[in-house]
């Protein structure tokens, strides 16, 4: 290997041209290795097989939405047709108040119940992320929030225990062993060349020589995990940018994360054996054993309360409500004696009103529950700092739109609109209306495009923080790397 | 003759050694003698006893969670004053899936699967609370178990000892000074065989050991013999896996050119074997065999509700069911029934809805348990494919258990509707609508009790994996037997 | 004791390593394999030791041919590359005692061992070390006490004193003298004339995968091989070119 310097006589050359110098020799030597089109190859495969699997996922997904729209308007056309017979008097209004097409409380607790989804991000299918467990279609009614919010989809628990080969886990696992197997010799392996007495006999400082090698190894693995994602993912390009960014910015992180890595253990001088074993043991720490073992912890110190708590508590207000009920029953019988056997309107009210509260109470334990969740998921959060993969996975999670703010977000404005949609019903019950079909034009709908800026920028915060973590440890390692090697030489 | 076959035949009375167990010996000084190997069995060691505790603190809480629960729905069921028992039985009650002890060492798909379900009057309702769902992102990457220190920690283990056995030896020089000496190749393989083997199966034997011991400490109560027959079970499946792995590395060894070249298949299979596989395997399957969604899969359900009557007294069904009624008791109006009616017809919807609720549920379970037989397929190449099921099965923490919990929990809502009804048919008046069954009606429906499914069902499930993960390890041992039959001194 | 008949090893990409060599040494008898790099002389030490299967021809170690059972030749066999290499974590008494269990089935007393590597020219105090710390030198005694306490009835040397110092090489000399005279059969493969002209009651010239030469050493110093060596040489490149 030589390097044309340019300023041969003039002393050391400068970094820049060193740099330059060494990454040019180093793309030249590239292009005649085949192991290193295989890494390449390997790499466009895996994104290009993780994005077909996304293009699958997002078809289910929107299959699921679809038939969730279409099953909401269908509900609503026939409790509308049979309202409107029964308005024009063509059909008799049925006995009973749950069939009752203008009956408020019972359209709004079930057939009138309104479609809630979250549309997918420009990127969504970059990252499952959290997506294959929430539900993706909400049937908001007037019940509490319990009784929608935990219908689950149907899937096979086995898969949502293994994951799915998505970008992300190419990114956060594969990308890294391609970059481990480029570039875990980049200093031993000139030694065992015997090239590296040339190297350090030139005036150009070593570390830069190796920095020159690494930018075109590493870089040219993420250069390809870029270019593959381009092509092979499906994007919403028009609304896409700032996640595009995103995304090449943490595959680039992640393969400077890992290339300084190989940096540093190179500079301890050990051969590329050595290297290549200490590496993937870092590898196995990094990714399979470290975040294993923080979520075992992360579980016993942060527990997510029980959902069997709520279910009984839910239940003991129910429970409590009837109670409460009989017994106003009771006095109302007992002050009322003329209409002790008829059970008119007022008793439809008194039920209407401890159901609302019982309803009230269980939103309350929810709410309560959601915010003990929040917390032990940020103390596990917090956590994750000692892991750069879960930072890079939660990065890529949050610029698909399938973490945990754009859902956060999401539930909070399910709630805002529930509360809106309780609202419309329990007035007309409470006003002792009857629904009429002009009533049915007038439901609260559900906008699922209406994101919060709020949570837009949350997610962007998210993104920055864990990327900065990620690129702060990169820098120490790097840095670290480069004092061995001065010191060395 | 020369003087030093002279000594050894004047002293020639002692003992002969096996030249297996003599390589064995050998290969285990060299082991003790080198820090990184007690460094590594010692973080191993450390690994599986913060996973075993971790397990415990959390078998711990799951179990009064559970306690706490399955206490709460009794109070509230026990709770309700007088009422008609069919609306006692719309309100219903809860199962909740109680968490087996060996969940400690395998937590299986648990926490992907419903905790929960809701058992109430018409329906079966799918099982709820995903408690994956409250966990972070990050706990997707897996999970510190015993089962994941097993399937993924000991196989690197099996590889590091394993890979340099032949190519090692090779380049070191000992391996054409020891075949100088007229050993047997096979005597080579089988002393090292029995020395890493050693290493291998002892961690495993250690780790089920510790299992046992810590199940014990929590209460003599809970190793039973079907604990027992279960550990045997996870045994006897990691032990194939990692005498496969200890194998292959052998065979690859014997092959390789060099101990690096060795180590970097050996590696290159684990990962994909650990972590590729898997999740090719999950996208291929979903994709083949492709489940329902919630809204086609309750669309269908509703659908198949329509021929029945339920609450819908002008239903053809119901008016036919009314006419067979009063036919048998030779009646004319339903007031002159000797009987409640309103029980007989919950009774007939409720028979008429099991059969329904069969059908629905049967055919998806059929495909779930395709989808886990067709993944499972895989594990002839890729063995924790098949090792996988066989772990979660023994520790009662698969998708054969949670169905099986399922199936309980809807057998109980059936004992519920039934005895509600029954109350109804034989204490309501046909001439009174607002018919009351006294509380002690509830404290006579017994509350939801689960039994766990015997070792024995856990074993029988997984024949076929058992058989296609002794394929594989089998498949390796020969290749090893092969390749190290002609070792290539240099 | 050795025997070598119209023994041929042609390589997988067509070399020739070895070209129908006839060969015999006799129990008591040192014969030395002399030839430049790559005249067949290892090639030859394998083909006994069946490390490499012969394209054609037989190699007998005392009457078996190697090929057939090539566990029965080893077993009458002692090896000592040119660099004996022991496992570094064990001792040398260690190692002498594995190798020996691995090719008798017995277990070696430690006195025995003991006196085993400090006939072999170990020193005493050497022997309870960890051989990583060994030189060459030190490791080939170890080799050689292998080989005795084996109870091997011929030696197969590779190039034994290569890269020994001349004091190691000469006690080196003194060591096969002393097995020879118990009657030992050796064959020696060796760049080193002078050793050759010590040690060896025979001496062959190898070229080209062919035994060019023999001659008895009986009389000749090691000028007197050098010429012979050298004259052999020539005359076997001529008829080659």
């Amino acid at each position: 290997m030589h390097f044309p310097l340019e300023t041969p006589l003039s002393g050391r050359p400068s970094r820049r041209a060193v740099l330059i110098t060494a990454a040019t020799c180093e793309s030249r030597l590239l292009l005649k290795d085949t192991g290193w089109w295989v890494a390449l190859a390997l790499m466009a495969a895996c994104v290009a097989y993780a994005g077909h699997n996304g293009r699958v996922r997002l078809q289910e997904r929107g299959r699921i939405v679809a038939q969730a729209i279409q099953d909401e308007s269908r509900r609503i056309d026939a409790l509308t047709k049979l309202l409107d017979k029964i308005e024009r008097h063509e059909a008799p209004r049925p006995d009973a108040p749950y069939r009752d097409p203008g009956n408020a409380i019972y359209v709004g607790r079930g057939q009138g119940a309104a479609v809630a989804y979250l549309p997918d991000a420009p990127l969504a299918a970059a990252a499952i992320g959290m997506s294959d467990l929430y539900p993706q279609v909400l049937k908001v009614s007037v019940g509490g929030k319990d009784s929608f919010l935990f219908v689950d989809e149907i899937e096979n628990p086995a898969h949502l225990l293994g994951g799915g080969f998505d970008l992300a886990f190419v990114i956060v696992s594969i990308l890294p062993l391609l970059v481990l197997g480029t570039c875990h010799d980049v200093l031993s392996g000139e030694r065992e060349r015997g090239t590296l007495a040339l190297i350090l006999s030139s005036s150009a400082p070593l570390a830069t020589v190796l920095t020159g090698k690494l930018l075109v190894r590493a870089g040219g693995l993420a250069a390809m995990a870029t270019i593959a994602s381009c092509l092979f993912l499906p994007i919403r390009w028009e609304s896409a940018a700032f996640a595009m960014s995103g995304l090449v910015a943490t595959i680039m992180l992640t393969s400077a994360f890992w290339a300084a890595l190989c940096l540093f253990v190179n500079a301890a001088g050990r051969d590329s054996a050595f290297n290549a074993v200490a590496l993937l043991m870092i590898w196995v720490v990094l990714l399979v054993v470290g975040p294993a073992a923080l979520n075992a912890i992360a579980q016993v110190l942060f527990p997510a309360p029980s959902r069997a708590e709520l279910v009984i508590a839910v239940r003991e207000a129910a429970v409590d409500a009837e109670r409460d009920r009989d017994a106003t029953d009771a006095r109302y019988r007992a002050e009322h004696p003329e209409t002790a056997d008829k059970p008119g309107d007022d008793r439809t009210a008194r039920t209407l009103a401890v159901t609302v509260a019982a309803d009230a109470r269980a939103d309350a334990i929810l709410n309560d529950q959601d915010g003990l969740v929040r917390r032990q998921r940020e103390l596990s959060d917090r956590l994750a700092y000692l892991m750069p993969a879960c930072l890079l996975q939660d990065a890529l999670a949050e610029l698909a739109g399938n973490g945990q703010t754009r859902w956060d977000d999401y539930l909070s404005r399910v709630a805002t609109f529930h509360a809106a949609f309780r609202h419309f019903f329990v007035a007309k019950a409470n006003a002792r209306e009857s629904l009429t079909t002009a009533d049915y034009g007038r439901f609260p709908r559900f906008d699922p495009k209406v994101e919060s800026e709020a949570a837009l920028r949350a997610s962007l915060g998210r993104v920055v923080q864990s990327l900065s973590a990620v690129a702060l440890v990169t820098l120490a390692l790097s840095l670290a790397a480069v004092r061995r090697l001065s010191r060395s030489a | 003759m020369t003087t030093a076959s002279a000594t050894l035949t004047r002293e020639g009375s002692r003992l002969t050694v096996s030249p297996a167990w003599t390589v064995a010996r050998k290969e285990w000084t060299e082991l003790a003698r080198d820090s990184r190997w007690r460094a590594l069995i010692a973080v191993t060691l450390a690994m599986m006893v913060v996973s075993l505790a971790l397990g415990l603190l959390h078998l711990g809480r799951l179990e009064r969670e559970h306690q706490a629960a399955t206490t709460g729905d009794r109070w509230v069921w026990t709770a309700q004053g007088p009422k008609n028992p069919h609306s006692a039985a719309h309100f219903g009650q809860y199962a909740f899936k109680p968490v087996g002890p060996l969940a400690v060492a395998d937590p299986g798909t648990d926490e992907f699967a419903g905790s929960s379900v809701y058992l109430e009057a018409h329906r079966q309702n799918e099982a709820q609370f995903r408690s994956a769902r409250d966990g972070t992102l990050g706990s997707r990457m897996g999970r510190l178990s015993l089962a994941f220190v097993l399937q993924a920690v000991l196989p690197l283990m099996a590889i590091l000892l394993g890979f340099a056995a032949f190519a090692g030896e090779r380049d070191a020089g000992t391996l054409a000074l020891q075949l100088s000496l007229g050993v047997r190749p096979a005597d080579l393989l089988l002393g090292k065989a029995l020395a890493s083997g050693a290493v291998i199966l002892g961690l495993l034997l250690l780790a089920t050991v510790g299992v046992g011991a810590g199940l014990a400490v929590r209460g003599p109560r809970a190793v039973e013999a079907g604990e027992v027959a279960r550990l045997l079970g996870a045994f006897a499946g990691y032990a194939i896996y990692l005498v496969g792995f200890l194998a292959l590395s052998f065979a690859v060894s014997a092959r390789a050119s060099s101990p690096r070249a060795a180590l970097v298949a050996l590696l290159g299979f684990w990962i994909v074997n650990v972590f590729v596989a898997p999740r090719v395997a999950i996208d291929v399957v979903r994709r083949v065999e492709p489940l329902p969604t919630a809204q086609e899969f309750r669309s269908a359900i509703a659908e198949s509700r329509k021929a029945q009557f339920g609450h819908d007294e002008s239903h053809p069904a119901f008016l036919a069911f009314r006419e067979r009624v009063l036919k048998h008791y030779g009646v004319s109006r339903v007031a002159d029934l000797p009987v409640s009616f309103r029980g007989l017809t919950l009774r007939e919807d409720d028979e008429v809805g099991y059969r329904t609720f069969d059908e629905h549920y049967g055919r998806l379970n059929e495909r779930l348990r395709t989808q886990d037989r067709l993944r499972a397929a895989a594990g002839v190449v890729f063995p924790s494919l098949a090792l996988q099921p066989i772990s979660m099965a023994m520790a009662g923490t698969d998708n054969l258990h949670h169905d099986d919990f399922i199936r309980a929990a809807e057998r109980h809502r059936r004992r519920i509707q039934t005895a509600a009804s029954q109350d109804l048919i034989d204490n309501a008046r046909n001439d009174d609508p607002n018919y009351k069954a006294a509380p002690e009606l509830w404290e006579r429906v017994p509350s939801f009790h689960y039994e766990r499914p015997s070792a024995w069902s856990a074993w029988r499930s997984q024949g076929a994996n058992f058989l296609s993960l002794s394929i594989w390890s089998a498949a390796c041992v020969g290749v090893a037997w092969r390749t190290s039959s002609r070792p290539r001194p240099y | 004791m050795l025997r070598a008949q119209a023994l041929t090893k042609v390589y997988p990409g067509g070399t020739t390593a070895l070209d129908h060599l006839d060969l015999e040494v006799q129990a008591g008898e040192v014969f030395c394999l002399l030839g430049p790099n790559g005249a067949g002389k290892t090639t030859t030490v394998h083909l006994f030791l069946n490390f490499v299967a012969p394209t054609s021809g037989h190699a007998f170690v005392g009457g078996v041919d190697s090929a057939r059972d090539p566990l029965a030749a080893r077993r009458a066999l002692g090896y000592v590359p040119e660099n004996v290499m022991l496992y570094g974590r064990l001792t040398g008494l260690e190692n002498l005692a594995y190798f020996t269990a691995l090719a008798t089935g017995k277990k070696l007393k430690e006195a025995e061992g003991r006196d085993l590597l400090t006939r072999a020219g170990l020193p005493a105090e050497a022997a309870a070390r960890p051989v990583a710390g060994y030189s060459k030198g030190m490791r080939q005694k170890v080799g050689i006490a292998i080989a005795s306490a084996k109870g091997a009835e011929a030696l197969l040397l590779d190039e034994p004193t290569s890269g020994l110092d001349p004091r190691s090489a000469n006690e080196f000399a003194r060591h096969i003298d002393d097995l020879a005279s118990e009657g030992l059969t050796v064959l020696m493969v060796t760049h080193d004339l002078f050793l050759a002209g010590r040690c060896a009651t025979r001496v062959g010239i190898m070229r080209h995968g062919r035994l060019v030469a023999t001659l008895r050493t009986m009389g000749l110093d090691h000028m007197d091989l050098e010429r012979a060596y050298l004259e052999a040489s020539e005359e076997a490149d001529s008829e080659a070119s």
